[in-house]
C-alpha cells in the first residue's frame, strides 16, 4: 500500500527522454490481454529477453485444456524444484480436463493479477508468472526461494541463558523468528516499499492492541519520505529515519535477536525488519535499552544486577579511566597516597613525552589494534591481538616511549570497552572518551566535569521518534523502573508509559 | 478520549516536582559552600547556622504570600502579573531594576566561585581562561531550555546527595558538640541582625516564580517550592554546623572558604588522605546546573523588560555581559566585600516588601472592580 507521504519519492523525474518514459510506462500499465501473442512479447521486453540470462521463459500446452500456456521467472530467486513438480507437471500431465487453474496447481499461494505491472513487482520478487492463452488473468504463483543462510547463534549480542537464535537475512524468516514468540492476532506486520528504483520491502511489526498510535504514524511517515532510489538495508534505512544524523549517540537500536525484538513489541515499542539486514530496528530507543542486555533479564535478579553493575562499571572506567589519570597526574596530584606518587614518576623517569600525548598515542595503538582486528581475515584475527597488545606494548615500556602505568590505564579502559554489548553505544562512548582526555590535559577535573554536564544537558534534549532520551528516568514517566538497575520480575508491572503504549499494565488475562 | 486526556502527556517545557525541587536546592544550597560562609562566619562566628534559620524565617511570609498570588494568576509567572497589577511603567521599572540585581549578582558570584576555584585547586590557570570556559558549559546548558535544566538537575541530585553525605559522615568524625557554644556567637543582637541582612539567601526563591508558567501545576510548584526550601535550610544548617564544629569557635571566622578546607580535611583510613578533588566533582556538577539556571534567568528577565519573546536568544549577549562584568573586580575582596554587599542591602527589601505590596494591590483592585 503506498501512503501520500510516499508519493513524494515521484516528484524529481529523471532527465529521460519524453518517448522512452513513455513505451515503459505504457507496458507496465498495460492489462493483460488473454492473448499471449500479444502479452509474451510485452513481458519479455520489459526483462530484455534474450540478453538477460537470469529470467526464464517456458511455454507449453495444456492438453487437457486445449490451450497454450506460458511461465515466467527468475531462476536466481526462485525454487526450479517446486516450478517443476507443483506447476508444469500437473499441468501437463492432467489425466482429467481442467477446469479452473488453481484447481489444478499444487502450489499454495496463488494470486490473480490483471495488471502487468503489478505482476511484475511480483516476479521480481521471485514468483512465477503462469499466462493461459485466452484467459485475460495473470496467476502468480509463489515460489520464491532466495539463497542465504540458515538461522545461527548471536555474533554480537551473546547471552548465558537465552535463546540462541539469531536474525538472518531473509525477512520473512526474522518475522517468523519473532512471531513463534508472540502468538496473538493482534502481530500485526506491515509491509511499506521504498527505493523507488531497487523496490526495498520494509515490514514494520507492532502490536496493534500496544503499539503506540504516535510512534507508529512517526515510523511509518519517517520510512515513506525517504528519498532514494534504493535503500538496501537497515544499516543504512536506519540513517535515513534517525533523529540526528550527526549526533553521537545512537537514537534507533539495532538487534539481532529475536527474543529482545519480541520483548520490545511486548512492551509496544514498533520494530523494523528488511531483507538483506541480519537484525531488526527497535523504535523508539532510549539511552537505557542500548546499556541493557537481553541477559539481565534471563538471570536472576541479583545476577541479573551484578551484570547490570559490571557494565556500568565498565562504561566508567571506559569513559574516564584515562582523563582522570591525566587529571590527576597534571593537576590533583595531592590526591594520590605518597607512595603511588612515588611509583609512578619514578616509572614515568625515563619517558620523554609529556602524560597526555604519550596517553593518545596509546589509545590510537590500541584503537587501531581494534579496527585491524575487525578487518583482517578471521584466520589471522587473533594474531593480530596478540601481536599488537603484547609486543607492541612490551616494547614500547622497553624502549621508554610509554611509561607501564599508561599501558595498564590503556588495556583497562579497552577491556572494559568489550563490556558494552551495544555496538553503537559502545562507538559512542569510545569517541566520547577523548572528548574527555582533550578536556582533562586542559582543566583537569574541572574541564571533565564540564564536559560530562554538556553531554549531559545535550543528552536531556535528545528525542527518539518523540521521546525523550532518556525516559523513564528524566523526564519521569509511569514504567517498571528498568533503567539502571532492573526490578524483582514480579514487581515489573508496567509498559514503559513513554512509547504512549494503549495498555500500560501487564496484568495476566488469565493463565489456562 | 481517555487515551488523550490521561496517557499523552504535554510534554513541551513543563517540569515535575523532582526537577523543580532539585533545582532550587542547587540553587539556594550551594551558598553554605561559597564565600557567603566566610562572610557569616566573620559576622555571627559559630552562631552562623542559627542566621540560616532566621532568614529563612524572616522571608517566610513574603515567600507564602508571593505563591497566594501566584495562585490567583495560574499562567502568568511574576513580571506579568506585576505589569497587571502596576501597569506597564512600573513593572518595566521593577522588572529593570531586578534584571539588573540579578545581572550583576549573578556575574559577582560567578566570578566568586572562578576565584575560589583557582585559589584551592586550579593556582596555575588563568582567571579569564577557567571563567570563560565555566560560562561556556553554563552557556551550553542554558541554551538547552528549562526542562533540560530541570532534568539535568535530578539527574545528578542523588549522586551529590550521596557525596554530600559522605563528607559529612567522614566530617563527624573531627567535630566535637562543645564547640558549638557559646551559642550565640557575637550575641544575640548581632544574630538578629544578620539574620535580617542574609534574607537574600533565599532570593532564588523569588527569581524562581518567573518560571511559575513553566512548572506542571500550582501543587507541584508549592510542594516543590516549599519542599526544597525546608530541605535546603536543613542542609545548609547542617554545613554550617559541620564546619562550625569542626573548626571551633574564632577559628571558624577566620577560614576563607570552609567547604574547601573540610573537604581537605577528610580522609578515608590512612592511605587515601586528600579526596577533596572527589567532592570537588560533585560541587562542580552543581555549581555549572546553578549558573545555568541564573543565566536563564537573567536573559528572561532581560526579555521581559526589553519585551523579546524568543529571549533564549539573548542568552549569548548576556553571558558576554556577565563575563566582561564578572572580570570588573580586582580581587576576591573587592568583588564579594564591596559588590555582593552592596547588592544584599539593596535587594534585600525588594524580596521582603515586594510580595505584601503585589498582593495588597491586587486585593484593592479586586474589591474596587467589584
Amino acid at each position: 500500500m503506498r501512503r501520500p507521504l510516499f508519493k513524494k519519492i515521484k516528484t524529481n523525474q529523471l532527465e529521460i527522454s519524453e518517448e522512452l518514459l513513455q513505451s515503459d510506462e505504457s507496458v507496465k500499465n498495460d492489462y493483460i490481454s488473454g492473448n499471449l501473442l500479444l502479452d509474451i512479447p510485452k513481458i519479455k521486453e520489459l526483462y530484455s529477453y534474450p540478453k538477460n540470462i537470469d529470467f526464464k521463459v517456458r511455454e507449453f500446452t495444456i492438453h487437457m485444456m486445449g490451450r497454450k500456456a506460458v511461465l515466467f521467472f527468475i531462476p536466481s530467486m526462485t525454487e526450479t524444484k517446486l516450478i517443476d513438480e507443483e506447476i508444469i507437471k500437473p499441468l501437463i500431465l492432467a489425466a482429467k480436463e481442467i477446469i479452473d487453474i488453481p484447481s489444478a496447481i499444487s502450489i499454495s499461494s496463488i494470486k490473480e493479477e490483471k495488471l502487468i505491472s503489478a505482476a511484475v513487482s511480483e516476479l521480481n520478487t521471485g514468483a512465477t508468472l503462469l499466462l493461459v492463452d485466452g484467459l485475460n488473468v495473470i496467476y502468480v504463483l509463489n515460489t520464491s526461494s532466495s539463497a542465504g543462510r540458515s538461522v545461527e547463534k548471536p555474533q554480537n549480542e551473546t547471552t548465558l541463558l537465552g535463546p540462541k537464535e539469531s536474525f538472518v537475512e531473509r525477512a520473512d524468516q526474522n518475522i517468523s523468528l519473532i512471531r513463534k514468540k508472540i502468538r496473538s492476532e493482534d502481530f500485526t506486520v506491515e509491509k511499506m516499499i521504498i527505493g523507488g528504483r531497487s523496490k526495498n520491502e520494509v515490514y514494520i511489526i507492532y502490536n496493534k492492541e500496544l503499539a503506540g498510535e504516535k510512534v507508529l504514524a512517526e515510523v511509518k511517515s519517517r520510512i515513506g519520505a525517504v528519498q532514494k532510489d534504493a535503500v538496501q538495508n537497515l544499516g543504512l534505512l536506519i540513517q535515513h529515519i534517525e533523529d540526528r544524523s550527526t549526533s553521537l549517540f545512537p537514537t534507533i537500536l539495532q538487534t539481532e535477536r529475536p527474543d529482545r525484538a519480541a520483548s520490545f513489541i511486548e512492551d509496544g515499542h514498533v520494530i523494523v525488519v528488511m531483507n538483506n539486514s541480519p537484525f531488526a530496528l527497535v523504535t523508539p530507543a532510549t539511552f537505557w535499552s542500548f546499556y541493557h542486555s537481553a541477559d539481565d533479564h534471563y538471570l536472576r535478579f541479583i545476577y541479573g544486577n551484578f551484570t547490570r553493575l559490571l557494565r556500568m562499571t565498565a562504561m566508567f572506567i571506559t569513559l574516564f579511566t584515562p582523563s582522570i589519570y591525566i587529571a590527576i597526574t597534571n593537576y590533583h596530584i595531592e590526591m594520590l597516597p605518597a607512595d603511588l606518587l612515588l611509583a609512578i614518576a619514578g616509572a614515568r623517569e625515563m619517558v620523554p613525552f609529556p602524560a597526555i600525548l604519550e596517553l593518545l598515542m596509546m589509545e590510537m595503538a590500541f584503537e587501531l589494534i581494534r579496527e585491524a582486528g575487525i578487518r583482517v581475515p578471521t584466520p589471522i584475527g587473533p594474531t593480530i591481538g596478540i601481536v599488537g597488545a603484547l609486543i607492541l606494548g612490551q616494547a614500547a615500556v622497553e624502549a621508554n616511549v610509554v611509561s607501564p602505568i599508561v599501558v595498564i590505564v590503556v588495556a583497562l579502559t579497552g577491556l572494559s570497552s568489550f563490556a558494552i554489548s551495544d555496538v553503537n553505544l559502545n562507538y559512542a562512548i569510545r569517541i566520547a572518551r577523548f572528548g574527555f582526555l582533550l578536556s582533562a590535559s586542559l582543566f583537569g577535573i574541572f574541564g571533565m566535569v564540564g564536559i560530562f554536564m554538556i553531554g549531559l544537558f545535550y543528552l536531556s534534549v535528545v528525542k527518539t521518534f518523540g521521546v525523550p532520551y532518556l525516559a523513564p528516568l528524566t523526564p519521569k514517566y509511569k514504567s517498571s523502573k528498568d533503567t539502571l538497575f532492573r526490578r524483582v520480575l514480579k514487581n515489573e508491572k508496567f509498559r514503559p508509559a513513554f512509547v504512549k503504549t494503549k495498555d500500560l499494565t501487564k496484568e495476566p488475562v488469565q493463565n489456562e | 478520549m481517555k487515551i488523550g486526556g490521561s496517557l499523552v502527556k504535554v510534554e513541551k517545557d513543563l517540569i515535575g516536582i523532582k526537577e523543580f525541587f532539585s533545582v532550587i536546592v542547587f540553587m539556594i544550597s550551594t551558598k553554605a559552600t561559597d564565600m557567603t560562609t566566610t562572610k557569616l562566619f566573620e559576622d555571627t562566628f559559630n552562631a552562623a547556622w542559627m542566621v540560616i534559620i532566621g532568614s529563612f524565617v524572616i522571608i517566610l511570609p513574603s515567600i507564602i504570600v508571593l505563591n497566594l498570588v501566584l495562585k490567583k494568576h495560574q499562567t502568568k509567572n511574576l513580571l506579568e502579573i506585576l505589569q497587571l497589577a502596576m501597569g506597564r511603567q512600573v513593572a518595566f521599572g521593577i522588572g529593570f531594576i531586578l534584571f539588573l540585581f540579578l545581572l550583576v549578582n549573578t556575574s559577582v558570584e560567578s566570578r566568586s566561585y572562578a576565584d575560589q576555584l583557582i585559589t584551592m585547586n586550579f593556582p596555575k590557570t588563568p582567571l579569564f581562561i577557567l571563567y570563560f570556559a565555566f560560562l561556556l558549559f553554563c552557556l551550553w546548558g542554558a541554551k538547552k531550555g528549562w526542562e533540560s535544566l530541570g532534568s539535568v538537575a535530578w539527574m545528578i541530585f542523588p549522586y551529590v546527595t550521596i557525596a554530600l553525605g559522605i563528607l559529612v559522615f567522614l566530617l563527624a568524625k573531627d567535630a566535637y558538640l562543645n564547640r558549638i557554644f557559646p551559642l550565640f556567637g557575637s550575641g544575640k543582637w548581632e544574630v538578629a541582625k544578620a539574620s535580617f541582612n542574609y534574607v537574600t539567601i533565599y532570593a532564588e526563591a523569588f527569581y524562581i516564580a518567573m518560571l511559575y508558567p513553566f512548572v506542571k501545576d500550582h501543587k507541584t510548584y508549592t510542594r516543590g517550592l516549599f519542599g526544597s526550601l525546608g530541605y535546603t535550610v536543613l542542609m545548609m544548617m547542617i554545613l554550617y554546623l559541620c564546619y562550625t564544629l569542626v573548626f571551633d569557635y574564632r577559628s571558624v571566622g577566620k577560614i576563607t572558604y570552609p567547604f574547601n578546607e573540610a573537604t581537605r580535611l577528610v580522609t578515608i583510613g590512612r592511605v587515601i588522605t586528600n579526596i577533596e578533588t572527589f567532592f570537588l566533582t560533585f560541587w562542580l556538577l552543581v555549581i555549572i546546573v546553578k549558573f545555568a539556571v541564573y543565566l536563564y534567568l537573567v536573559s528572561m528577565l532581560f526579555g521581559f523588560v526589553f519585551n523579546i519573546k524568543e529571549f533564549e536568544h539573548t542568552l549569548i549577549p548576556i553571558t558576554i555581559l556577565v563575563l566582561l562584568l564578572g572580570m570588573i573586580p580586582t580581587n576576591q575582596i573587592d568583588n564579594i566585600f564591596i559588590f555582593k554587599e552592596k547588592i544584599m542591602m539593596f535587594s534585600k527589601y525588594i524580596f521582603l516588601l515586594l510580595p505584601p505590596f503585589l498582593w495588597l494591590i491586587l486585593k484593592v483592585k479586586a474589591v474596587r472592580n467589584g
